[in-house]
């Protein structure tokens, strides 16, 4: 699995999409795949009782689990529900982006990731690193930070930083951002209390939370932790790491193949009879200007 | 001018940028020392928003307190 890029990736969406994608909706669907069972793939007490996956990489990822979570259908099926609930186009494209781009991300540990999921249950895995959830939370964080899983992460970081940077200004944040999901921030204003300079602080907590973390992982691994740094495909470390597919290279071949055109089959189809329509039916996005997003409280100067 | 005085204008002048900076000098620590307290989304996200804009609105309102008592 991945770590900070999961949050640093949000920003490169989001310079891309503009003003098609709400900011929020695509770290929540970045979050997605995770939300429920990440708890239950580390295992965690309440009170007397523990709850853990038996096999930590098979709940998260196999069909026997919950890896469904990681397939494209599911962005898809979930970006569908809440187009057709909010009648949000924002939020449902944010929502697709994100959950394809953390099953797109999380592929390249060794477990892989179910992307043609139900038609094909092939794990898609460029095996990086090893998937090693099952050394619980810390020792997963040890062997992700010694492996090209850190380096992983640092490449998203000075992605963001080269070619995404300016998704971090205030200017962007007040003239992109907040007015593609004005509904949503001026929400989270009025019922917070939070004024613009909190907003913004919320919109770059998730750069914010990334870099501290992978500096945070990288030095609890290296002052706490006796985890060699092991930079090779896959790294060396494979105690609780492992894969989910074990045949033959052309066998996985042929089922990728399969699935990934039945997945497009049913992308297209799924477009032409039913999205399309709900897509219509949503409507172009409001298009609110500047001076109508002040808050209780606050002035807003159209730039 | 002492270089203390110095360090004292320029954050002054950068304090948003200053308290980020703050933000991540006391996030780092405490999160390789609480680890999964610290390290979780929800902190982790919020933690900027806590220092940047709660806790100095909370200081400019206790100031404002003050010298209107004073």
């Amino acid at each position: 699995m991945s770590w900070a890029a999961h949050e640093f990736e949000n920003y490169v969406l989001q310079r891309h999409a503009k003003t098609s994608a709400s900011f929020l909706a695509i770290a929540v669907g970045a979050f997605g795949p995770d939300l429920f069972t990440k708890g239950l793939v580390y295992g965690f007490q309440l009170g007397p009782f523990g709850f853990h996956a038996d096999d930590p990489m098979r709940f998260h990822r196999a069909a026997a689990g919950v890896g469904f979570t990681h397939s494209l259908l599911f962005g898809v099926v979930f970006a569908a529900a809440v187009l057709r609930l909010t009648r949000s186009r924002p939020w449902a494209l944010g929502l697709l982006l994100g959950c394809w781009a953390h099953a797109l991300t999380d592929m390249n540990d060794t477990a892989g990731s179910m992307l043609f999921f139900p038609l094909s249950t092939v794990p898609v895995s460029t095996g990086m690193w090893h998937h090693t959830a099952s050394l619980g939370r810390y020792g997963d964080a040890a062997s992700y930070y010694s492996s090209l899983g850190g380096v992983w992460d640092a490449a998203w970081m000075v992605a963001v930083l080269v070619f995404a940077r300016r998704t971090l200004t205030e200017r962007y944040f007040r003239d992109v951002v907040r007015p593609t999901d004005a509904r949503t921030w001026d929400w989270i204003a009025r019922r917070f209390h939070i004024d613009e300079r909190g907003l913004l602080a919320i919109y770059r907590g998730w750069f914010f939370y990334g870099a501290c973390r992978l500096v945070a992982w990288s030095a609890y691994t290296r002052l706490r932790t006796d985890q060699p740094i092991d930079l090779s495909w896959a790294g060396a470390y494979p105690i609780g790491g492992g894969a989910l597919y074990d045949g033959t290279w052309s066998q996985w071949a042929v089922r990728a193949a399969a699935g990934a055109a039945a997945t497009a089959v049913v992308l297209a189809g799924s477009w032409r009879l039913i999205l399309a329509r709900w897509w219509r039916e949503a409507g172009e996005p409001d298009a609110q200007p500047r001076s109508d997003l002040a808050i209780a409280g606050q002035s807003v100067t159209t730039p | 001018m002492h270089p203390w005085r110095r360090l004292g204008r320029v954050i002054a002048a950068h304090e948003e940028g200053a308290l980020y900076v703050l933000a991540a000098l006391v996030y780092v620590p405490s999160g390789v020392l609480l680890r999964s307290i610290a390290l979780n989304w929800i902190v982790g996200i919020l933690f900027p928003l806590f220092v940047v804009s709660v806790v100095p609105s909370l200081v400019r309102r206790a100031r404002g307190a003050k010298e209107a008592g004073a």
